[in-house]
């Protein structure tokens, strides 16, 4: 074998050495997921029946929701075609509002009061992600 | 002496004074002037069953008599009658009516407010009564509104009226949709609903109200159809709130199942060439039509499997957990659990409608060991509803599991529905064991979770704080950690070496 070739395959040995001691690159990456509220339940506020002309009819007034989740923004692992991984950046709650009528008799209930929150709690926590180049071993 | 005069010499004059009284009588008979109506029908029915000498004078007089007691009688009436309704004046009244019951009502004048809630009922009803067009009349009011500069910031009396005007619509809408099961006949029903739909695209208040009046409602109908896949396109250019759009287009695949316009079978089959639509709404509405179906089940989750797409993916769970029957969607969710992992709360819904078949599906899983992720999610799912009837699972969970991810969420759990003691000795327990209090990322979690405990003890807080700042905490929790404690301790958080 000349000089030349067995330059070329010490070089290629020593990269594929490189390569198997840095593990399989996951290829990953972050994608962002936009925060998110979701109602859950029903709850009847109000609403009740009107009587004329010899006709009863219901009003539905407004439901509230039993509780609420409401997710934060943050990222999750998905592939990706590029030598990336993902990192984690920190920690987002996962928010549950718990709701009670205002008033349950009223006929009339003006937009924006008739729900309230009666309390807030963390419900669960969801990683943060960022994408980060995988890291190739010096030899 | 004179001699008397003879009383024949005063016959001239004697004879002149009686004609002249004699004429003067018969002067005052010809021009006295003619007795009233009711005083004549009075005297007239008083002697109605005397005989007349001239019966059809007698008639003419008692009709001309009558007609004349006609006209005054409604002469009176005008006299008598109040103000018309006028429609915009009324619902300003009932707006000053629905703000002082509030008001009376925070104040606890809860029978001053019940009157007048009752007085405000009563308003409504004779608006309804008097306006067979109620219905159009609140449309146009509501789109003057959304008209008006600053449509988006709205007072408390803009609320109100907005309040009042969906009161309207929605008592419209429900009248006139039973008067059309009553004749048959939906021409006016459907004349109403399409006004809403046209107008929802103009303002974000306007498609609040649509939403409110016909989501889940019985209204929507095959005519609309046009109507509603505009509000489709409509969001698809983004000038149209995609969760109202896809909201119309499922309560309209409902009532027209529901009316028989179309067939379940035929749905089922729309459903299946919508599924490869552009438009998310038409998705998610299509894989909701066959998820029903338990003959489509197991294509459509198949079909979002392959899609990969998580965000439709959470959709479908939410509509599984709230309509189907509850062992179902337990099973459609662990189908998509692979799709679900970026989100939180699936079961919840689950778990709120029954705590015991969540609670069941966690044991077994528990007892087979398998599916880690659903676990933990099973358990935030009857855990953390508003009631504790999680509460017994989720202490199973936090003594047995044997994923470190399970036993923290049932720490969540716990730090809400548990005493705050039990709080802390679960913590403890937590942080006792090395691959929970070696690994920064479950740190960070228990971090978290304190901020249920911070309305409780101080002291609790700054024992437990302390405790976690000796250990591996991650940069940014070991951050929310000071802050946590800089909220509940006086003086803030103490500094301490990690």
């Amino acid at each position: 074998m000349s000089a030349r070739n067995l330059l070329f395959a010490v070089f290629t040995l020593l990269f594929a050495t490189a390569t198997t001691a840095q593990g399989s690159c996951p290829n990953k990456q972050a994608q962002f997921v936009p925060e998110s509220l979701t109602m859950h339940g029903e709850l009847p506020c109000s609403g009740g029946t009107i009587s004329f002309g010899g006709l009863t009819i219901s009003s539905d007034g407004i439901a509230c929701p039993i509780f609420a989740t409401h997710i934060m923004p943050h990222e999750i692992e998905v592939d990706a075609v590029t030598e990336t991984m993902v990192e984690v950046t920190g920690q987002a709650s996962t928010w549950i509002y718990y709701f009670t009528c205002q008033q349950d008799w009223l006929l009339i209930l003006p937009w924006g009061r008739s729900c309230v929150i009666k309390s807030r709690v963390a419900g669960a926590d969801l990683p943060r992600y960022r994408t980060v180049p995988c890291q190739p071993i010096t030899p | 002496m004179p001699q008397r005069e003879s009383l024949g010499s005063h016959k001239p004059t004697i004879l002149f004074l009686a004609c002249l009284t004699a004429g003067l009588a018969i002067s005052a008979f010809i021009i006295w002037p003619t007795p009233r109506p009711d005083a004549e029908t009075a005297t007239s029915a008083a002697n109605n069953t005397q005989t007349s000498a001239n019966p059809a004078a007698t008639q003419t007089e008692q009709k001309e008599s009558n007609q004349r007691f006609e006209v005054t009688a409604t002469e009176r009436q005008l006299a008598n009658t109040t103000p018309p309704l006028v429609f915009r004046e009324c619902v300003s009244q009932l707006c000053s009516m629905g703000i002082r019951t509030a008001e009376l009502a925070q104040e606890d004048e809860n029978e001053a407010a019940q009157q007048l809630n009752e007085e405000v009922r009563h308003l409504l009803g004779k608006v309804l009564n008097h306006f067979a067009d109620a219905g159009e009349r609140s449309l146009g009011l509501l789109v003057e509104m959304a008209g008006e500069p600053d449509a988006t910031e709205h007072s408390p009396r803009d609320n109100t009226k907005l309040g009042v005007l969906q009161l309207i619509l929605q008592a419209e809408l429900s009248r006139r949709n039973q008067l059309a099961g009553t004749v048959a006949d939906r021409s006016r029903i459907n004349a109403l609903v399409g006004a809403i739909l046209d107008s929802m695209p103009v303002d974000s208040l306007t498609a609040e109200m649509g939403n409110r009046c016909l989501h889940k409602a019985p209204y929507l109908r095959m005519v609309h159809e046009p109507s509603v896949l505009n509000l489709l396109s409509l969001a698809g250019a983004d000038q149209f709130p995609r969760n109202v759009a896809t909201n119309m287009l499922m309560t309209l695949w409902d009532n027209i199942e529901q009316a028989g316009e179309r067939s379940s079978e035929e749905l089922s089959r729309l459903a299946m060439l919508r599924l490869d639509s552009r438009d998310p709404s038409e998705i998610v509405t299509a894989c909701r039509q066959l998820l029903a179906d338990p003959k489509y089940r197991a294509i459509v989750l198949s079909w979002l499997r392959d899609r990969k797409d998580p965000q439709i993916a959470q959709s479908i769970a939410q509509i599984a957990a709230q309509e189907l029957p509850v062992d179902d969607g337990i099973a459609v969710l662990g189908e998509l659990a692979p799709l679900l992992k970026h989100t939180r709360g699936t079961y919840m819904s689950l778990g709120l409608r029954s705590p015991d078949a969540v609670s069941e599906t966690y044991r077994r899983h528990l007892a087979a060991n398998t599916q880690p992720d659903i676990r933990r999610e099973l358990i935030m799912g009857v855990g953390m509803i508003p009631h504790a009837a999680g509460l017994p699972v989720a202490e199973l969970a936090l003594a047995n599991d044997p994923s470190p991810e399970v036993r923290i969420q049932a720490l969540y759990v716990l730090t809400v529905h548990a005493t705050p003691e039990a709080s802390e000795r679960a913590i403890n327990q937590l942080l006792d064991v090395p691959e929970i209090a070696n690994n920064p990322s479950r740190l960070g979690s228990i971090v978290l979770a304190l901020q249920n405990l911070e309305k409780g003890d101080p002291n609790r807080l700054a024992r437990l704080g302390a405790r976690l700042q000796s250990l591996p905490l991650a940069n940014y929790s070991r951050a929310s950690l000071m802050e946590i404690l800089n909220r509940v301790l006086p003086g803030g958080a103490p500094t301490s070496g990690g």
